[in-house]
C-alpha cells in the first residue's frame, strides 16, 4: 500500500512492529516468525527511499524520523531472528542477532526517547542474561593519527559534526584511515558485545562459550596450557 | 564515584623535557604525559576530538596540545565506558577568565547528557583534570591532578572540587 499521508508511514511502521512483536516468542511458529521477518524486510527498504527522498529535499526533520523507523524496523527484526537462529541450533548467529536488535534501540531511543522502546531495551538485556551464558567480552585499545568524519569527508575535528550524533537522516562516526593495534583486554561491559571469548580450551578440550559443546581441534592442544579464542573489535 | 587528588609536574617544565613547545593558557594533554620517557608515548584520548569540536563551537579557547616537533595520535578503546581527556587550566587561564571552569563543564556535561541517550545501563565516565594554584606572595606555583570515575551526573562535585583547590 502506498504511504500518502504521514500518518499512514506512522500506522504501517507501528502494525509492523507490533505484529512482528507478538510473534517475539521462543513458542511463536517458525514459519510466522519468518513471515514477519520478511514484512519488516519490505518495511526497511521502503523506509529507506523514503529517508533517501526526504534527505534529497533537504527535509531534516522527515529523513531522521525515516531513519529512527528504520532503526525500529530493524531492531524488531534482529530480534525475530534471534528467535529463529535458536530454534535452527545457530547461537552464534543468534546472538550476533540479539546485539544488533540491542544496538539498533539504543541509536533509536538516542534519537528520539520513547518509553516503550526503553522497556524493550530493557527486555533484550534480560533475554540476553536469560538465553545466553554470560560471556567473557573483549575490547581493543588501539591508535591514529587521522580520522575522517562520515558526514563531510573532512578530517574529523576539524569540521562541525559530532560523531554520534544525527545529521539528515545519518549518523555522523569517525572512519579511521589507520590504526595501530596496542592491546587488547577483558572488560566487563564492551562497547560492542559481538567481541568476546568465544572457545576455551582446558585440559586439552575446547569448548564453545554458548553452547557449552566440544569443538573438536585438527590439532591437538597442549592440556598443560589454557587457550582462549575469540573476537575482537579493530 | 571517585575523586582523587595527587601532585602533578609541572607542565612547561615537562613539555621542555619532552623536546616540545609548552602549551599556552587551558589545553587538553595527552595520557602519559606525567611519566612518558619520550613524546612517541604520548597518546591522546579519542574524546579530545569530540571535546575540541565543543569547545570551538561554543568559543572556548581549550585547544587539543598538538605541539609542531610532534604529532600525537589519537587513542580509542572499545569500553562503554566514556574515558575523556586530560584537561589543563593553568593559573593565568584561570584567571583572565573565571567562568571558564563553569563553561567547560557546562559543555561536557550536556554532551555526555546526550551522548549516554537511550543506554540501557548506566554510563560511567572517566575524566582527568590539571590545574595550576593561583601564585600569591606567600605562595609559590603549584600544580594538581584531579581523577573523576563516577557516572555522568556526578560530574558537578568535580567542577566544585576544582573550584574549591584552584
Amino acid at each position: 500500500m502506498e504511504w500518502t499521508t504521514d500518518e499512514s508511514i506512522n500506522r504501517d511502521v507501528r502494525s509492523t512492529f507490533n505484529r512482528a512483536l507478538y510473534h517475539a516468542y521462543y513458542t511463536c511458529g517458525i514459519e510466522l516468525q519468518q513471515e514477519n521477518i520478511r514484512a519488516l524486510d519490505s518495511l526497511y527498504s521502503r523506509l529507506i527511499i523514503l529517508r533517501d527522498e526526504a534527505i534529497s529535499r533537504t527535509n531534516e526533520p522527515r529523513a531522521n524520523a525515516a531513519l529512527r523507523a528504520m532503526l525500529i524496523t530493524s531492531g524488531a527484526k534482529n530480534f525475530l531472528e534471534m528467535w529463529v537462529r535458536l530454534k535452527e541450533d545457530d547461537p552464534t548467529e543468534a546472538w550476533l542477532k540479539l546485539v544488533a536488535a540491542q544496538e539498533a534501540f539504543t541509536v533509536a531511543q538516542r534519537i528520539c526517547f520513547d518509553p516503550l522502546t526503553d522497556n524493550l531495551a530493557q527486555h533484550l538485556l534480560s533475554v540476553q542474561d536469560i538465553l545466553f551464558p554470560p560471556q567473557i567480552f573483549a575490547s581493543s585499545g588501539y591508535t591514529y593519527s587521522k580520522a575522517l568524519c562520515t558526514i563531510c569527508n573532512v578530517t574529523y575535528g576539524e569540521c562541525e559534526h559530532i560523531c554520534g550524533r544525527l545529521y539528515m537522516g545519518k549518523i555522523c562516526q569517525r572512519e579511521i584511515i589507520e590504526a595501530n593495534l596496542t592491546e587488547v583486554s577483558v572488560v566487563e561491559h564492551p562497547n560492542d558485545k559481538r567481541c568476546r571469548i568465544t572457545r576455551i580450551g582446558t585440559n586439552g578440550k575446547v569448548h564453545c562459550t554458548l553452547t557449552r559443546r566440544e569443538v573438536p581441534q585438527e590439532t591437538p592442544i597442549d592440556p598443560e596450557h589454557d587457550y582462549i579464542s575469540g573476537v575482537i573489535p579493530y | 564515584m571517585t575523586i582523587e587528588l595527587t601532585d602533578f609536574v609541572d607542565v612547561e617544565q615537562r613539555s621542555l623535557e619532552l623536546g616540545l613547545t609548552p602549551p599556552e593558557g587551558a589545553c587538553i594533554l595527552p595520557r602519559h604525559f606525567a611519566d612518558a620517557n619520550n613524546a612517541e608515548k604520548l597518546e591522546h584520548e579519542s574524546s579530545a576530538l569530540d571535546l575540541k569540536i565543543l569547545f570551538r563551537q561554543s568559543k572556548i579557547p581549550i585547544a587539543v596540545y598538538s605541539p609542531k616537533e610532534y604529532q600525537i595520535p589519537y587513542r580509542t578503546e572499545n569500553d562503554i565506558t566514556w574515558v575523556g581527556p586530560l584537561l589543563f587550566f593553568s593559573a593565568s587561564a584561570l584567571s583572565q577568565d573565571p567562568n571558564l571552569i563553569n563553561l567547560t563543564f557546562g559543555v561536557i556535561g550536556n554532551y555526555l547528557t546526550d551522548f549516554f541517550k537511550g543506554w540501557a545501563r548506566p554510563g560511567r565516565v572517566k575524566l582527568s583534570v590539571v590545574f595550576e594554584t593561583t601564585i600569591t606572595k606567600s605562595t609559590t606555583k603549584t600544580t594538581k591532578r584531579l581523577d573523576f570515575d563516577g557516572p555522568a551526573e556526578n560530574l558537578p562535585y568535580l567542577m566544585q572540587k576544582l573550584k574549591e583547590l584552584k
